[in-house]
């Protein structure tokens, strides 16, 4: 959890700092939200939280590295007609999305898409720790508060492969802010 | 590109989307819970065992033929100790169900719980939570549950009376198209 979380966040500064010698238009940002796993009959609603990057490597195009802290909620499962709960889990995930959108002009409403790929660390008790390869897919809108700041919401499906066969699939709904830096 | 063909740009990722969900979304995880037919075991001697057959439960029979993956295998159950000293004891499993000794047991079935102890006197209640505190060899179980026949082989060393209450297995497994 730990080497992810610095592997992250050194991938995140590398990112901005190349940006910031290139002078590409770049942001960071903040988010939060709900996750919401897809017919997963043994875990509930949870929240989710997480730091991204964004370069902007044409006017249309931008990459994200994220970091991602995701949480399943607890599951209630009838046995023997009395309700015996299930603890949720963790996922801890560090991906890389592209994003596609009308960025450019004078807007201060940008609608994009997303697509991206994710390694994903999921801790649950009971089970072994698995690190395992995800996709991810969304879209979203973002709204430019002030020239350097935006708010946005976003709807991301995140789907995790298991060990085994099998995966998981969650959608991410959440909400955040960003701070632009470079050439407006 | 100009800049009205710019302006749709975002509908590709959307349309990749609605091919994502097609493809992706019909995996889903199930919850299925067999309750042991025989619930309550009274048992006087240092060895019993119960077969689960989950071809017998229709949720099983519903995914069985789509089966990726068992995610997680749970027993819960009650063990009341109406004696006057510790009852200690073990679960195996084996795809088996013809073992008949401790021995056979032992040398030839897979260890799943260990360390069960109950006070003289006392109740002992296995439910989600406490299970994994006792829980040994979680990927060889996964593997002898796959197939969905199996026999549960419960270990007394002391020879002591104990009732076995409420035996359920739960088994989480994902399947997909």
């Amino acid at each position: 959890m730990r080497k992810i979380t610095y592997l992250g966040m050194a991938v995140l500064l590398l990112f901005c700092l190349t940006s910031a010698v290139s002078a590409a238009k770049f942001s960071i940002g903040a988010f939060g939200g709900m996750n919401i796993p897809i017919i997963q009959e043994d875990v509930g609603n949870g929240t989710v939280f997480g730091v991204k990057g964004r370069v902007m490597v044409m006017p249309f195009l931008g990459l994200e590295p994220n970091f991602v802290m995701s949480k399943y909620g607890d599951k209630d499962i009838d046995v023997l007609e009395q309700p015996m709960t299930r603890k949720g889990g963790d996922i801890n995930s560090f991906g890389l999305d592209a994003v596609l959108g009308t960025f450019g002009g004078f807007s201060k409403v940008h609608f994009y898409g997303m697509a991206g790929v994710n390694t994903n660390s999921m801790k649950r008790d009971g089970i072994p720790d698995q690190t395992r390869l995800g996709v991810s897919i969304g879209t979203g809108v973002e709204f430019m508060a002030m020239d350097m700041l935006s708010i946005e919401v976003r709807a991301r499906v995140h789907s995790i492969s298991l060990e085994g066969g099998g995966g998981r699939d969650n959608v991410e709904l959440t909400g955040g802010l960003n701070y632009y830096f470079g050439p407006k | 590109m100009n800049k009205q063909k710019r302006k749709y740009l975002w509908l590709l990722p959307g349309l990749m989307l609605a091919w994502f969900c097609a493809c992706f979304l019909i995996a889903g995880t199930w919850v299925i819970t067999f309750e042991v037919e025989d619930q309550n075991i009274h048992a006087s001697g240092p060895f019993y065992k119960y077969s689960v057959n989950l071809n017998d439960n229709s949720d099983w029979n519903d995914n069985k033929d789509k089966l990726d993956n068992i995610e997680d295998v749970v027993f819960t159950f009650k063990l009341v100790n109406p004696g006057d000293t510790v009852m200690t004891g073990q679960v195996y499993v084996s795809p088996d169900s013809t073992l008949n000794t401790i021995a056979e047991v032992e040398s030839t079935a897979t260890l799943i719980l260990d360390k069960i102890s109950v006070p003289a006197h006392e109740t002992l209640y296995v439910d989600m939570t406490h299970y994994y505190d006792l829980l040994e060899n979680f990927d060889a179980l996964r593997d002898i549950v796959k197939p969905g026949v199996f026999t549960a082989y419960g270990i007394v060393p002391n020879p002591i009376q104990g009732n076995l209450y409420d035996a359920v297995v739960i088994v989480t497994v994902s399947a997909g198209p």
